[in-house]
């Protein structure tokens, strides 16, 4: 073999490839700050949960069908939170990598719906509880 | 200093400090993860008897792993910022955190239902 020049070594693979085998490296700090929102979902997420899995385990006098609806919804949403996580920062890191506009977070409006809905059980729980 | 954190002190390359308030979030995210895994012990005990100590153990353990991983990814970005302006960041710590948290949330619906 006669190559003249060596090959430089290739950069070690990013994971996922989806986001990171298209376009070129955004500033670092707006890498950053899509990090700190992912973690922000995820802390986001166990919030919810903990209330869901609070509600039940205090009682709070709520009418229990309606607590317990709550609570399920209330952990739905908080499996609705990473989801969320994941995918917004795969969607805006891609979109930050090929200079595109930043994407909205496709389950934000979808959240607020059912926190909206949870707050009203909650209160109707609270109205015909003991 | 991009090493502001539990290394040698070097010149800062952001400002804004955004490495160190990244690791800071993932240090309080890590904790919020470990209190919640000692805390579903005592929440599915009922459920589970003495199963509820396997996934407690799971999400402690996760926490504890999150922040040994996340401290060094901090302790390379800084290297890697100082020297290049790059970061080189993947995301498998976050997957994995996304799939730990979905994983409890799933664990804790099934207990809701059933």
């Amino acid at each position: 073999m006669t190559d003249q020049q060596p090959v430089p070594p290739e950069p070690p693979r990013r994971f996922p490839q989806r986001v990171f085998g298209t376009g070129s490296d955004p500033d670092a700090r707006f890498t950053l700050a899509n990090e700190r929102t992912f973690l922000a979902w995820l802390s986001t997420g166990l919030a919810l949960l903990s209330v869901g899995v609070g509600l039940e385990a205090l009682g709070l006098g709520l009418q229990p069908q309606l607590r317990k609806a709550a609570s399920v919804l209330l952990i739905a949403c908080g499996i609705a939170s990473p989801i969320q996580a994941w995918f917004g920062w795969t969607a805006v890191e891609r979109a930050m990598r090929e200079g595109r506009p930043l994407p909205a977070p496709r389950l934000g409006p979808w959240l607020v719906v059912a926190l909206a809905v949870i707050g009203v059980l909650v209160l109707l729980g609270v109205l015909w509880g003991r | 200093m991009a090493g502001a954190v539990g290394g040698a002190p070097e010149r800062v390359w952001d400002a804004g400090l955004q490495p160190e308030r990244t690791l800071l979030a993932w240090r309080r995210f890590a904790l919020a993860l470990a209190v919640i895994g000692f805390v579903l012990l005592r929440v599915t005990w009922h459920q589970l008897g003495w199963w509820a100590l396997l996934p407690s153990a799971l999400v402690v353990g996760a926490a504890m792993t999150i922040a040994v991983f996340a401290e060094r990814r901090y302790q390379r970005w800084a290297r890697t910022l100082v020297a290049s302006d790059a970061l080189h960041n993947g995301a498998r710590l976050a997957a994995i955190a996304a799939a730990v948290v979905t994983g409890l949330g799933v664990l804790l619906l099934v207990l809701a239902l059933v």
